[in-house]
Formats: C-alpha cells, structure tokens, sequence
C-alpha cells in the first residue's frame, strides 16, 4: 500500500522533526532531514504493508539522514540549541527540564529513549529500526532513564 | 503523571514549520533539484567504479533484496542489498550495520554497484583488548602505536576529534591511502580512504600539505 505524500506529511512531519532534531540538536537540519524524509518516500517504489509499515520506514529513513547529517560537514548548526530552546514554550518548567536533560545524554541513549518514550515503540521494535540487538537497546533504554533519574530527581519516575 | 506523559509534554514543542511542496508537479521539481544539487556527488561515486570483482551475487526471489560477498572486517561477508538502497551486514562481533547507498538523484543502487563501490572498503575497529585494527580486503593489522594526538582537536557531534592516523597501505592491490580521526579513547569518528592521498590535505597558499602517512606492506 501507499498513502499519498500530501497526507503523509500532515500525519508525520513533527514526528520525524521531534527525531531528527533529537539527534541532530539543530532545528535547520532536522527541518532538512523532514524534507530529505518525504522526498526520499517519494521517489521510492516500496510497497508497503500498512500504515504501521510506513511509520517504521520513514523513522528508519529519518533517522538514518539525521545521524549522515551528524557526522558530515554540512551541518548547518545557524543556532544554537540553548537558543532554540529560547524560543520553545513549554507549559511547564518541569517539562523545559526534562527537555533539557534529554537533551545532555549521549545520542546513542536519547534516540532510544525518543523511540521508547515519544513514539511507543516497544525494545524489540527498536532494536529493528535502529538494526541493533535487543539487549543493547535495553542497556541504553537502562542507562538513559538512570542519568535522567539522576538529573531530575522526582520529576522522573524509577522504572529500573 | 508518567513517565512517557511527561516526555510527550515535554517533545510536543517541537513543531516542523516544513513548507512541504505538495503538488505533484512541484515534487517532481524538487526531485530534479535535488538530482542536480546531487550531480557531484553521483560523479565521485561512479568515479570510483571500478570493472571485474569476481563476487558472488544471489537475488532473492522477486528481486526486492539481494545478497553479495564483499571482505569486510576481514572476512567474506554477505551483505543484503535493499530495494531501497540501504546495505546490511553484520561484522565481526555482530554488530548489525546499515547503511544508506545511493546515487546523487537519491536513486537506490543495485547490488552490481554496491559490489563495486565497496570491494577495496577500509574498515576500523577498535577491540575489547583496546588496539584498534584496520581491515582491507583479507587483512587486518593493528595500528594502535600508529594513532597520534591531533595538534588542533576538532569537534565532531558531541565527540572530539583528539588523535588521528594516516596509512599508506600497500602489498595489497589496489594500494590504498587511509585517514582516520578517533576521539580521546581511540573509538573512530570518520574513515575515509582512496587510490591517492585524499581529503586531508592543508591548503597553503597554492601548493596542498599532505599529512605524513606511515607506510604499511601488509604480506
């Protein structure tokens, strides 16, 4: 199956922005890995199972152009993350923290704790995106919440 | 609240103020673009094609995926060819790798050109015993006392690019300059290599400094 671009787009343009800029910390490169995203779902001729199937694929996808644009020269980087931040409205303190603490863990940790705790999907669906074992994501799923744990104290909930 | 209620709070600020072109006609002109904005990349990339490998191939049925060997890490590995021009193999401690191959108009790359693109590829790896190794075609050899601090440490991500190392490899045909950055703890940030020395020289004034490159006949 196939959804058209047009609608695709007003269903998972935040979604794959909030993952690129996690990994990314740029808001003009996470806007590139958006467009890179839908262009490249465009152009391709896969065929899908479902809907689920096609959420999976562009994460896949958007992920991957954000950790390319992370390693390369072409970072745009015109601001700076506590910048950006300046311009975010929070609802509340509790959530510009959380924001910010998610924000200082390695990337290997905050693309897995996005996964897991903004887009729902479970280790094992994880691992499949990110191509890695399940024990790995749930080492950095472990080591994530332990760190923001320690940052934030009883603004974050022990699961260990 | 939990956990995952306080997490989507905190990331639903995130907004993507994408003007995303949505007709048709104007995708097709964003894909040209692209494919024009792309056009050196494709050109380095079939530059460096080279003809007869003498690698095994098997196509799955319905031709969606595809596997071929290629020496990676030092062993004839099979890596599978998506139709969507990513590549996957697992290395030596088996890590999974996935990565995305293409042309410069973002077209997917057939397992031919994944073949011919990656059959002189470099790998690094750095061990649980701490030396780090270089891989190319059936050798391996540890270049660890070959890493060397940086003069002007780079950032990288959230890493630093503190030490790096340049080999000239030889003994193995085709011949094979190397450069590598790794951060403080020897783990590699970026590899590049090629048939002459590439990507690392200092512009000075009209002439380019090459680093020095330490001189590696692998038997």
């Amino acid at each position: 199956m196939r959804i058209p671009v047009q609608e695709l787009v007003d269903m998972y343009k935040n979604n794959i922005y909030a993952a690129a800029f996690n990994i990314c910390k740029s808001s003009a490169d996470a806007e590139d890995v958006v467009q890179e995203t839908f262009l490249q779902y465009y152009i391709t001729k896969k065929e899908f199972d479902d809907e689920k199937h096609i959420r999976y694929w562009i994460l896949r996808v958007a992920i991957n152009k954000a950790k390319n644009i992370q390693s390369s020269f072409r970072r745009k980087n015109e601001t700076t993350l506590e910048d950006y931040v300046e311009t975010l409205t929070f609802e509340t303190s509790e959530s510009r923290e959380l924001f910010e603490e998610v924000m200082k863990l390695p990337e290997k940790y905050r693309v897995v704790i996005h996964l897991f705790y903004y887009e729902d999907y479970s280790v094992k669906e994880i691992a499949k995106i990110l191509r890695v074992t399940e024990s790995s994501v749930k080492v950095r799923l472990s080591r994530g919440r332990a760190k923001l744990k320690d940052a934030l104290k009883e603004g974050w909930e022990d699961e260990q | 609240m939990s956990n995952k209620e306080n997490y989507k709070k905190a990331f639903s600020v995130l907004k993507s103020s994408c003007d995303f072109t949505l007709e048709e006609k104007e995708m097709k002109k964003i894909t040209r673009l692209n494919a024009h904005k792309n056009l050196l990349t494709a050109a380095a990339v079939l530059l460096v094609l080279v003809v007869g490998s003498g690698t095994a191939y098997a196509a799955d049925i319905g031709g969606v995926r595809e596997t071929v060997q290629l020496w990676l890490y030092g062993k004839q590995t099979d890596v599978t060819v998506n139709d969507d021009g990513s590549i996957e193999f697992v290395d030596n401690q088996g890590n999974v790798h996935e990565e995305g191959v293409f042309h410069g108009d973002g077209s997917p790359v057939t397992a031919e050109e994944v073949v011919e693109d990656f059959k002189d590829r470099v790998d690094v790896e750095k061990l649980d015993d701490g030396t780090v190794h270089v891989y190319y075609h059936d050798r391996d050899y540890d270049i660890t006392d070959k890493i060397v601090e940086k003069e002007q440490k780079e950032k990288h991500g959230d890493a630093i690019e503190a030490k790096e190392c340049h080999l000239h490899i030889v003994g193995v045909d085709p011949e094979v300059y190397v450069d590598i950055e790794f951060d403080e703890n020897n783990e590699e940030l970026g590899c590049s290599y090629g048939p002459t020395p590439n990507g690392c020289g200092e512009v000075k004034g009209s002439k380019v400094i090459w680093p020095n490159y330490d001189y590696i006949e692998l038997n």
